[in-house]
């Protein structure tokens, strides 16, 4: 595992990010507390330190100063550990009771450290420092104080206690971030890998999805869809490329042959411009078959997209009937329409497109239809949108060349001798492509029926 | 009429100037979009033919930059660019008509003789005639020696184009762009059908003809001579 991809990883600085955050708010909870805590334990001394004092001058108002030396002494022996300090000296200064020595004199509180405490019996104490309190009784001076034992004692206690949970945030978010790193890297490793391999040429790479549905999933669909559609264009072209290769072969030599016979066999200019002639409409057949093939590839590729507009599907059938109606009679077919008086009949859509698309249908029933053919045309409604159906009783199409036809240059063996390139379905088929709609071939029984569902308004 | 031809391909321009000067108009050809500029601005021509790729300038950009001065000289682009925005592009830029690499010269000679404008814009016209054949475009009506003729909405319209442009060639390519609007080449005979078709209508029965076919161009509406 590269160690310094995973430091340069996304999701690794974040979670470290969050690891510091918290971090940070651990030691900022702990100095809130730390400082609170000791602010109100010092208080609680200097209030039981007050009591005290308030109690042995009642006692030496009571019962004077004997009583108070006695109490004193008493205190000092029971409290021998040193965290109590008392001392009442006497007019002149002299220490008279407690456990430290002579100090001078001073009112109020007073706070020294501890080593300044003339400490006189046994002390085992060894707090910082000392609150004391001085107060003036009569001649006599008293002082009674305590250490902040029990203060450092509570700020250890919080110390080590966050000091453990500092540790375990660091190292659980340390642990996270590299789990988190990890795992991340190893799924943004899977999607780099993929691309790698279709940028080396392996288009049928996929990413693999966990099924999570979070956004590296949602990320790695798009991915694959974009892939999906590169395929498609690449497979595509390369079937073009194909294609025109084989395909545009056949008319190329034939106007070779033209020109090599006009050469070869022509006895007079009248044989030559005949000759020339043939080459001249075999040119126009080649240029013809270009144009259709760019304007498939144009279709497919699909900017004309951006330039749609709502398009009347009835008022474009509607001219396709009255262009094809007579075209059709002079072949000798019976071409019917079924089209609704009114309704809005809307689609988004390109009209020039969508004209030829239709015209391109109903050619092939008047090309590849024998004499006497009924071609039956409907613009009909659905749940979805428009649907138009296209019949003829013709000799249909077999289910299985249905999936070839739409295929570029393909064509069926008996429509072999008739006018076309093969190109008008493939046409079709990339014209409804694009706008989003279905194509179907049916059996009549006997003959075909086209089926195109649109989506858009029907007849509402 | 006075053509100005801007084409970059040599052979292209020679062949263009040639037909076009048999074809008894004079032809002024320049290779550089700058100097068609000046020379469009200097003298007046009756039609311009441009091709969209030019060094210097490209088409599109010296059609605009004509129309930009005012001159309304009806421009007929020519291009290998046959896609189906260049079209509209080239339109939009101020072009009168779009003509697509390969082409036969028979149809750049209807198109160009279709874009003179030799007399005024007769917009306010309502009532077209040729011989005995009269169209009146308000009321939508046709008659032929008073005989009223009944003619569906496409028939009315072509035989509307072919009345205007009487005495020209109108190519099978120009007929299926402005009646149909058709911008490709159907596999069927529709022009020819739909022709023959208004031909029963408006010859047939009467003593001359007025519908011709032009042998390898197109069709033509004229009074006999």
């Amino acid at each position: 595992m590269r160690r310094g991809e995973l430091l340069r990883s996304t999701a690794f600085r974040l979670a470290l990010t969050f690891a510091g955050l918290f971090s940070f708010t651990v030691v900022v909870v702990l100095g809130v507390v730390y400082a609170l805590t000791t602010a109100e334990l010092e208080a609680r001394i200097k209030r039981g330190v007050t009591a005290n004092s308030t109690s042995f001058v009642s006692m030496y108002n009571s019962n004077g100063v004997a009583a108070l030396r006695l109490v004193i002494d008493r205190h000092a022996e029971a409290r021998n550990d040193g965290e109590m300090v008392y001392l009442l000296a006497g007019p002149d200064g002299q220490r008279l009771a407690g456990n430290i020595g002579t100090v001078a004199r001073f009112e109020g509180w007073l706070t020294i450290p501890f080593e300044a405490v003339p400490y006189i019996a046994h002390q085992t104490d060894d707090a910082d420092y000392y609150h004391l309190l001085g107060s003036t009784i009569g001649d006599h001076f008293l002082v009674v104080g305590r250490s902040i034992d029990d203060v450092e004692e509570t700020q250890e206690i919080l110390l080590v206690g966050f000091g453990w949970g500092l540790l375990s945030v660091i190292v659980i978010g340390l642990g996270g971030a590299a789990f988190v790193g990890l795992r991340a890297r190893d799924r943004i490793g899977a999607v780099d890998d993929v691309l790698g391999a279709v940028a080396a040429g392996e288009l049928g790479k996929r990413i693999p999805l966990k099924g999570r549905g979070d956004d590296i999933d949602r990320i790695s669909g798009s991915i694959n869809s974009a892939l999906d559609r590169l395929e498609g264009l690449v497979e595509g072209m390369r079937q073009i490329s194909a294609d025109i290769a084989h395909d545009l072969k056949t008319p190329v030599s034939r106007l070779r042959q033209h020109l090599e016979t006009a050469r070869e066999t022509s006895k007079d200019t009248e044989s030559y411009a005949r000759a020339v002639d043939a080459a001249i409409d075999e040119t126009d057949t080649i240029v013809k078959t270009f144009e259709a093939l760019l304007r498939i590839a144009q279709i497919e590729a699909g900017a004309r997209k951006a330039k749609f507009k709502p398009e009347d599907l009835r008022a474009i059938l509607e001219n396709i009937v009255e262009i094809y109606e007579p075209v059709a009679a002079e072949a000798g077919h019976r071409f019917s329409a079924l089209l609704p008086d009114n309704g809005r009949w809307e689609i988004e859509g390109d009209h020039e497109l969508l004209t030829q698309m239709f015209a391109n249908l109903i050619e092939n029933a008047i090309t590849h239809c024998p004499s006497g053919t009924n071609i039956a045309l409907a613009l009909k409604p659905s749940a979805t949108g428009p649907v138009i159906r296209i019949a003829d009783n013709g000799p249909g199409i077999s289910t299985t060349e249905r999936e070839n036809v739409f295929r570029r240059f393909y064509r069926l063996e008996k429509s072999r001798t008739t006018p076309g390139n093969g190109l008008g379905l493939s046409l079709v088929a990339a014209i409804a492509d694009l706008h989003g709609a279905a194509v179907s071939l049916d059996d009549n029984a006997p003959g075909l029926i086209v089926t195109a569902r649109f989506k858009g308004k029907a007849g509402a | 009429m006075k053509i100005l031809v801007i084409e970059d391909d040599q052979e292209t321009a020679d062949y263009l100037a040639r037909g076009l000067r048999e074809s008894g108009h004079s032809v002024d050809h320049t290779a550089d979009g700058r100097d068609a500029l000046i020379l469009a601005t200097d003298e007046e021509y009756d039609v311009m033919i441009v091709d969209r790729m030019l060094p210097s300038i490209d088409g599109l950009s010296l059609a605009k930059a004509v129309r930009g001065t005012g001159n309304q000289t009806p421009i007929l682009f020519l291009t290998s660019l046959g896609g189906i925005d260049d079209r509209v592009d080239g339109l939009e830029a101020g072009g009168d008509d779009y003509v697509v690499k390969p082409f036969a010269f028979s149809e750049i000679l209807a198109r160009v003789n279709a874009l003179s404008r030799r007399a005024p814009l007769r917009n306010e016209e309502t009532v077209l005639e040729v011989a005995d054949l009269q169209m009146d475009l308000i009321r939508r009506t046709v008659t032929r020696a008073e005989t009223p003729i009944e003619l569906q909405p496409r028939e009315f319209r072509l035989l509307e184009i072919l009345m205007r442009n009487a005495d020209k060639v109108m190519t099978r390519t120009m007929l299926l762009e402005r009646v149909w609007d058709f911008h490709f080449d159907p596999k069927t005979s529709v022009v020819e059908t739909h022709i023959s078709r208004l031909r029963a209508k408006v010859d047939k029965g009467f003593d001359t003809e007025l519908i011709h076919t032009v042998r390898g161009t197109g069709y033509s509406l004229r009074a006999p001579r």
